[in-house]
């Protein structure tokens, strides 16, 4: 058998598995292992999985997924999130659309400390959705300006997507988040002027609620000196070179338990049942990589990676034409995996092709980034909108695609902005 | 829920809650050296080798813990259009692949603690022989299989119970 048609019976049969609901890692290192032990032989290819797992579980560069994560845990059951909320609120919830403006805004902060889309949606579901609510907002816009805001989550740094791309191409951890904070930062201003448009042509169906005073304002934003610290600390010490990523994670998930302590947040109890919770997600993500990492070792043997670098390079588009077409196809694949599973699965085939385009690989993580991002708030696969969705559950998955709609609008041409411009992603680290 | 689901589920909920304080302990093993470093400038010998053992041991068995109560990554896609007989039958194709995945890798495992410890290797700052950490790092994995073992022989028992009385 030669092999490329080994290499694509594995795709083939890897999208098989998953669609029968094989467990992506499994399906991923069941496939790598079988096309391995095809090619080469049955010994090393169970030899792989003698080394390759423990070796994956160990790596100290990912210790910092579990740390992150249960920051962001942490901070999120310790309230940090509803305080946030109330601080945006007092300075936007005027406005007509305010509270979805303070939503977003409060998404935004608390991606500062929660790497997850998903969390943060998650989040700030629990405490904008009620408020939205009561002030008979509609429910498109209520969740969608959830479901959008949420996605900041693996944009602003600490972002967890980020770091394990940072892990897979070799590329400094530390760089790729302060490259995300700019087009985060892009992202919150945009959605914001997107609620603006959406209020505008939504005419009276909006409310605005009463104005708060300086002095009230004042009150609110006072109690958000514990999200303020942690992120100055943490993305401020691998900014400035204190601290590695790893360390920065341990810094920020003891910093935000012990700031949840002092502030009489948090018992033994619900330590414990944070530190559980990260320990699930965090063992989701793992099997997933211990899968990818072995589907590597296929891919490598195939030479896939060469040559759908070949195979692009010949199509002789130009290099954004190229990105444009991986970019479309990311958006394709969003429809059946998800965010993380994408970028572990391609990463390893599409870098070889951006860096051969001539595209600098720490903007190209922010932009796979954002691009998967969008698979997070469109069908069929939502991750956003079905976390929302359980919340919510009188709002129909349908209305909450509609109402995310202008948002993704605005995420595509702030992609296009990002493409045009890449010195909007890469001033900043360049700063470092 | 059986007896049997009990006992599991008893089990799951303690490799999870070890593993949940594997991860409290490197966090603080991450933490102790920084503040060791800055403050007093101080080294913290094996923090780094200690905290990337114990990771592996809580992600090992984090992973058993979510395997049996179904909180892998999976694609719902084509399954949630499936009609309930067929969502089974996926299922228990599902949880079989799993097992003879985590079979493989407990088999090559076992072997490979054993090549470690027979080599004598050892943490670079204090020497701390390395194979009893996979071998515990083991112990999750094998806990996974055994569980999916009993996950399947369940579901092929209780095939033709109704939907709602049927177990896990």
């Amino acid at each position: 058998m030669t092999n490329d048609i080994v290499a694509v019976g594995g795709f083939v049969v890897l999208f098989l598995l998953l669609l029968l609901r094989v467990p992506i890692g499994v399906a991923m290192g069941l496939v790598g292992i079988g096309g391995f032990g095809l090619l080469s032989a049955w010994g090393p290819a169970f030899n792989l999985l003698a080394l390759s797992p423990i070796r994956t579980v160990t790596d100290y560069s990912l210790g910092l997924v579990p740390m992150f994560i249960l920051m962001g845990v942490v901070a999120s059951a310790s309230g940090m999130s509803g305080e946030l909320y109330r601080a945006a609120n007092a300075f936007l919830g005027h406005r007509r659309g305010g509270l979805a403006m303070a939503t977003i805004t409060a998404c935004g902060g608390f991606s500062a400390i929660c790497g997850s889309s998903v969390a943060t949606a998650a989040t700030m579901a629990k405490v904008a959705l009620p408020e939205m609510k009561r002030y008979g907002y509609p429910d498109t816009l209520a969740t969608g300006s959830i479901a959008a805001g949420g996605t900041l989550g693996v944009l602003i740094p600490p972002s967890i997507v980020l770091a394990i791309y940072g892990v897979m191409t070799e590329q400094d951890i530390g760089r790729l988040f302060i490259a995300g904070l700019v087009p985060g930062l892009l992202a919150i201003l945009m959605y914001l002027v997107t609620v603006r448009i959406y209020v505008t042509f939504a005419g009276g169906g909006v409310p605005a609620h009463e104005k708060t005073s300086w002095r009230e304002r004042f009150a609110a934003l006072r109690d958000v000196w514990a999200i303020l610290l942690l992120f100055f600390f943490v993305i401020g010490g691998i900014y400035g070179g204190m601290f590695t990523p790893s360390e920065a994670a341990g810094m920020g998930a003891a910093g935000a338990i012990i700031i949840s302590v002092v502030r009489r947040r948090m018992g033994w109890r619900l330590l414990f049942r944070c530190l559980l919770e990260s320990i699930q997600v965090t063992a989701g993500i793992f099997m997933i990589l211990i899968g990818a990492i072995l589907f590597g070792y296929f891919l490598t043997i195939t030479q896939t990676p060469q040559k759908v670098t070949n195979l692009l390079l010949g199509l002789e588009l130009g290099a954004h034409s190229t990105l444009i077409l991986i970019l479309f196809f990311m958006v394709l694949l969003g429809c059946v995996l998800d965010a993380m599973a994408m970028i572990i699965l391609m990463i390893p085939i599409l870098y070889p092709v951006v860096l051969a385009l001539g595209f600098d690989p720490i903007w190209f993580g922010v932009i796979i980034v954002m691009t998967v991002e969008l698979g997070l708030i469109t069908p069929p696969i939502g991750m956003n909108v079905f976390v929302i969705n359980t919340l919510a559950r009188d709002v129909s998955l349908q209305r909450i695609y509609r109402g995310v709609l202008p948002f993704v609008a605005t995420d595509v041409v702030r992609l296009a902005l990002l493409v045009a411009f890449p010195w909007i992603v890469l001033w900043l680290p360049n700063t470092m | 829920m059986g007896t049997f689901d009990r006992i599991i589920d008893r089990v799951a909920a303690l490799v999870d809650g070890a593993a949940a304080i594997f991860l409290a302990v490197i966090t603080a093993l991450t933490f102790l050296a920084v503040i060791l470093r800055y403050v007093f400038v101080l080294p913290f010998p094996g923090s780094f080798d200690v905290s990337r053992m114990l990771l592996g041991v809580a992600i090992f068995w984090g992973i058993a813990a979510a395997a049996w109560r179904r909180e892998h990554i999976q694609v719902d896609l084509a399954w949630q259009l499936m009609p309930p007989t067929l969502q089974r039958i996926a299922d228990i194709f599902g949880d079989l692949l799993f097992a003879v995945f985590v079979g493989a890798l407990a088999w090559m495992l076992f072997w490979q603690v054993d090549r470690v410890r027979g080599s004598g290797q050892t943490t670079f700052e204090l020497a701390i022989p390395i194979w009893p950490f996979h071998a515990i790092a083991w112990l999750g994995i094998a806990f996974c299989f055994l569980v999916l073992i009993a996950r399947i022989l369940q579901a092929i028992v209780s095939f033709r119970t109704p939907i709602g009385e049927a177990g896990r």
